[in-house]
């Protein structure tokens, strides 16, 4: 066992992770300090959860400072090389850090107006979000179910937060038991995967497969199970059905949490698994993937098209998304990573101010908002009705007046161009079916624009906080839609340090790891 | 006057001022324009500042001055690019701000920011509630079909071609009449499947140039073969064909057209998507344009369109459908003079894009006058107009005639042109086409006969009431562009010459041109 690092330096390797779970504890022991009623939407109850929120999102903002702090020293993450020290984990904690930050904001502004919250709640969303940094981090399979663990768990409370919902109780159990049903299939994948190759460690796998072209039928098997683990997580069609439920289900901050940064983070694992430990089996999941990703963006896009509650609606165009961004796992390149960086970025950005238009015009009710409910919303609230245009258009990735989102699908489109065989397949089911897409959500803003206002409908009140949040991501997508540069800088940079650090690593010696050996003298 | 603007700089700032200024207004008109419409109802507090139709009108009327400035600095006997800039923009793509214009797009651009104010004025009270917003999509929208046509950097085309997208789909949804956001929907549906292929097929075209630069003059110098050319060629033409409303990608425009707000119905009708085949397809994809079998097919579609679409017109009864399929018809001749692609076919197509974008919206800003009038365009609920209002009946009566394509009009020049053009290529084409020209006199004079000559009956029909001076002033200035286009057009001429031969040039015999002998063929 000479071989082990000293828990020490994993722990170092660690910090940003660890500050942020230290942190979480010491708001979740200010939390216990006072007694708590049970009296829905005590005044007393209601502040201290805005409060423990805003303390949440200057953690979030001390720990992105400390992510930057180490991305600009180097950090190298451990030697042992379990835990990455790249730049796409850098880049995918601040993603995940940002997220985070947005949706705490949306927390305390739908609290504001439901009062539904427990102060549990934001010190939840930290835990899942230490959970989400250690995904982004592990290069091992062990740290990777830890950080799926640690966030899923939370993930599961939080959905089933609001105890006075039956629709929420719902939510929760179906997502607790399809996603332990999910983790099943994942852990089970990483178990053969072990057996398989004698590793966790992603570069010893990635070694082993190297040098075994003759994949044996239990590393197939893991790999498979891994893919449909993966694919529950993320949402891809076919095991997507429990995202519009669960979504439907849960609170409007929390769908938005699940919509953006859960989805960003498992992808930042499924993507990391899939390019440092199988790229040299993807002649075996090549094809695979790339139907995953096909019928996932149009299944997705069409059974949107029906939907009626907004929820619904985009918790399937969240599916679609799942299959764009999973043209970058099929192409699995450089430029795809980036692509998915930026992707995410742009896609967490609208899908935050669309949700802080909802919990806007949701007023704290306990349902989800229909596309009746925005009906004629330009007519009484112009400014929330154009950002949400922007939000929507830029999901579709229309240029200039979606911003963004345009320069996200472009990046994706150059990804699958530029790689090493050409996706232009691929890429043309991309496009056409943002053509469906345009079908749904062109029909939310035909109801915000061009129907009149119903005189039942009350006319939603405006919040300081959430109005900044969708002011200012409507105003971010706007400005990186016309000049892209930074974003785009930002999403390289990420692949460019992953390439430094990790190419010695793959170069150097393979040394038997200790667990290996011991289990194969088993 | 030329020596001064040049003195001034004006090649420098004339085509970025002319991006420039609706952008900005844009936002202006929306912030601190007033909306009238809230004073006349009481309902709510007007906001301050001036009204913001006369501020949109403001900003258009500056563009027309641009508009008129790059007229008088166009240089016909330059080759090339002229009024050129190029500023970065995103580096790491080679995409540029890179704009200028030539012979094909000079006339364009002049004749779009002319058109754009006199559109407006022409249908002041057409639009009456929420005029900020409807002013700065106008603005918005202006910027895009200015854009699209100055555009040399195929991002900043991409850009601009999108971006008149948009503000189409929300004027013609929120101000149309009718299903309008079901047809401001189809609108965007039909445009997107095409404008996607060809974001696929720019970036694929980009890509082979090594990435490094999307300018027009780059892209022209990568050398392709034959099926590339081919896929890319049918994403680029889908677009483009679906946007100017080829047959059978025509469905999404009279039903646009025929509910549009009569600003967006004039916009509608300027063809920039065969704009864009003559600066984009063709030059980058001629061995595809002259492929035998694509030819062959493009040809034919547009000698069916100018037949189906004179015949659907014959039997509309709503004149502004009557206007549009006439408009589907006259696209025929645009395309088919394009890809007979002789020198006098393209300089014909050129003049008819020019001179059916004068027409076509003298018609439809007549048509939505007397729609504000009546609140109907059907034909069957008019006749007699011409005791009536004699002033409207006149200008009406040279539109119509003007779409009939009679010698001393517009309409006649560029038709003539094609049709000669294409009579050397393909002869029987060239005469199936012909009849196009006696179908549109059918649907023309029956329209003029329903609208102004039959039997006079019904209150409304006599109460109507003539021209105001205003819109007498504007279909005056229409007036003399049809009969000056028609009677002088040398001047347009000259300018589209020298472009249009070196058109016809690069793409028979250009470094990605086919082999000679195929694009030679005989036509059967």
């Amino acid at each position: 066992m000479g071989d082990l690092v000293s828990p020490g330096s994993i722990l170092q390797a660690l910090a940003p992770e660890l500050f942020l779970c230290a942190g979480a504890m010491a708001l979740l022991l200010a939390t216990v300090w006072h007694r708590q009623g049970n009296v829905p939407g005590s005044a007393e109850g209601a502040e201290r959860t805005g409060v423990l929120a805003r303390f949440g999102m200057v953690l979030c903002l001390l720990v992105a400072v400390v992510v930057i702090i180490a991305w600009g020293d180097g950090a190298s993450g451990s030697p042992d090389q379990r835990i990455a020290g790249d730049g796409f984990r850098w880049a995918i904690d601040l993603i995940v850090l940002g997220g985070t930050a947005l949706s705490l904001i949306l927390l305390e502004a739908d609290h504001a107006r439901s009062g539904a919250y427990s102060p549990e709640v934001p010190v939840l969303m930290l835990l899942a979000a230490s959970g989400m940094m250690v995904m982004a981090a592990a290069r091992d399979l062990m740290f990777i179910f830890l950080g799926i663990e640690l966030m899923s768990l939370a993930v599961y409370v939080l959905a089933g937060v609001n105890r006075r919902s039956a629709r929420g109780a719902e939510s929760a159990v179906k997502y607790f038991l399809l996603g332990a049903f999910s983790t099943g299939f994942l852990l089970y994948g990483m178990a053969l995967l072990f057996g398989a190759t004698g590793s966790t460690r992603l570069v010893d796998i990635g070694a082993w497969v190297t040098a075994n072209p003759q994949l044996s039928p239990m590393f197939l098997i893991a790999m498979g199970l891994l893919l449909v683990g993966f694919a529950f997580k993320v949402a891809l069609a076919p095991f997507h059905l429990w995202t519009p439920d669960v979504y439907d289900g849960a609170p409007l901050p929390v769908t938005a949490f699940m919509a953006a940064v859960v989805k960003t983070a498992a992808f930042a694992a499924f993507v990391r698994v899939m390019s440092e430990a199988l790229t040299g089996a993807a002649a075996h999941w090549h094809a695979v993937v790339w139907w995953l990703a096909a019928v996932t963006m149009v299944l997705g896009n069409v059974l949107a098209l029906s939907q009626k509650n907004l929820v619904r609606l985009l918790a399937f165009s969240s599916v679609a998304h799942a299959g764009y961004l999973l043209v970058s796992i099929v192409v699995n390149s450089g430029a795809g990573t980036a692509a998915l960086v930026f992707y995410a970025i742009s896609y967490s950005l609208a899908t935050m101010g669309i949700f802080g238009v909802l919990i806007t015009v949701n007023d704290g009710r306990d349902r989800s908002p229909t596309i009746d409910d925005l009906a004629g919303l330009w007519l009484v609230r112009p400014s929330l009705a154009i950002a949400m245009a922007v939000f929507l258009l830029a999901f579709l990735g229309m240029p200039l007046v979606g911003g963004m989102g345009f320069f996200a699908k472009w990046y994706l489109l150059q990804s699958a161009l530029q790689a090493s065989v050409p996706q232009t397949q691929l890429a043309i089911v991309l496009v056409l079916s943002s053509v469906i897409s345009a079908g749904y959500y062109l029909r939310v803003i035909a109801s915000m624009f061009m129907r009149p206002r119903p005189e039942s409908h009350a006319v939603p009140s405006s919040h300081a906080l959430t109005s900044g949040l969708v002011g200012a991501c409507a105003l971010l997508l706007l400005l990186l839609g016309v000049f892209p540069t930074p974003v785009a800088r930002f999403a390289r940079l990420a692949v460019v340090t992953n390439a430094k650090s990790g190419a010695p690593a793959l170069k150097a010696p393979v040394r038997p790891a200790p667990f290996s050996t011991a289990s194969v003298q088993r | 006057m030329r020596n001064l603007l040049l003195s001034m700089g004006a090649a420098q700032w004339m085509l970025p001022a002319l991006l420039v200024v609706p952008v900005v207004s844009a936002l202006l008109v929306r912030l601190l324009g007033r909306d009238v419409s809230r004073d006349e109802t009481g309902g709510e507090a007007p906001s301050g500042g001036p009204d913001a139709r006369v501020l949109t009108l403001a900003a258009l009327g500056v563009e027309a001055v641009l508009g008129l400035m790059l007229w008088i600095c166009f240089d016909p006997a330059v080759v090339g690019w002229q009024a050129r800039v190029d500023l970065p923009w995103l580096v790491d793509l080679g995409a540029t701000f890179s704009v200028g214009v030539d012979g094909l797009s000079t006339p364009m651009v002049v004749l779009t920011a002319i058109l754009m104010p006199l559109s407006l004025l022409g249908a002041w009270n057409n639009v009456r509630v929420r005029t900020p917003a409807f002013g700065a999509l106008v603005l918005l929208l202006t910027a895009g079909l200015i854009g699209v046509l100055v555009s040399l950097d195929l991002l900043l085309f991409y850009l601009s071609w999108e971006l008149m997208l948009i503000p189409t789909y929300f004027i013609i949804g929120i101000w149309g009449t009718g299903a309008a956001a079901r047809a401001s929907l189809r609108y965007v549906l039909f445009t997107l499947v095409g404008s996607l292929l060809m974001l696929v097929a720019i970036l694929a075209l980009w890509n082979m140039g090594g990435a490094t630069s999307l300018h027009l003059d780059d892209l022209l110098q990568i050398r392709l073969d034959l099926s590339t050319q081919l896929w890319m060629f049918t994403a680029f033409f889908l677009a483009f064909a679906v946007k100017s409303a080829l047959i059978p990608f025509h469905t999404w425009l009279p039903d646009a057209q025929g509910s549009a707000p009569t600003f967006a119905a004039v916009t509608l009708g300027l063809k920039v998507g065969v704009y864009a085949i003559l600066r984009f397809a063709i030059p980058l994809f001629p061995a595809a344009a002259t492929h035998p079998v694509v030819q062959e097919v493009i040809l034919v579609l547009s000698v069916v369109a100018i037949v189906y679409g004179a015949m659907v017109a014959m039997s509309q009864t709503d004149a502004k459908r009557l206007v549009s399929y006439s408009s589907i018809s006259h696209l025929g001749f645009i395309m088919l003079g394009t890809f007979a692609l002789t020198q006098q076919s393209v300089q014909g197509a050129v003049m008819i894009m020019v001179n059916h974008g004068i027409t076509t919206s003298a018609l439809f800003l007549l048509l939505g006058m007397l729609q504000d009038r009546r609140g109907t365009t059907d034909m069957r609920d008019f006749g007699g107009l011409a005791r009536v209002v004699p002033a409207f009946s006149v200008m009406f009566t040279l539109a119509v005639l003007s779409t009939i394509g009679l010698p001393g009009t517009n309409g006649f020049v560029g038709e003539f042109l094609v049709l000669l053009g294409t009579y050397g290529e393909r002869p029987v084409l060239a005469i199936i086409a012909t009849t196009g020209v006696v179908f549109a006199a059918v649907y023309g004079l029956r329209a003029l006969q329903r609208v102004l000559f039959d039997r006079l009956d019904g209150a409304p029909n006599r109460a109507l009431a003539d021209l105001s001076r205003r819109e007498l002033a504007v279909m005056s200035i229409f007036a003399v562009g049809i009969v000056w286009m028609g009677v002088a057009p040398a001047p347009v001429l000259t300018r589209i010459d020298r472009v249009s031969r070196s058109i016809v040039e690069a793409a028979r015999f250009g470094p990605n041109a086919a082999p000679a002998q195929a694009s030679l063929s005989p036509s059967p």
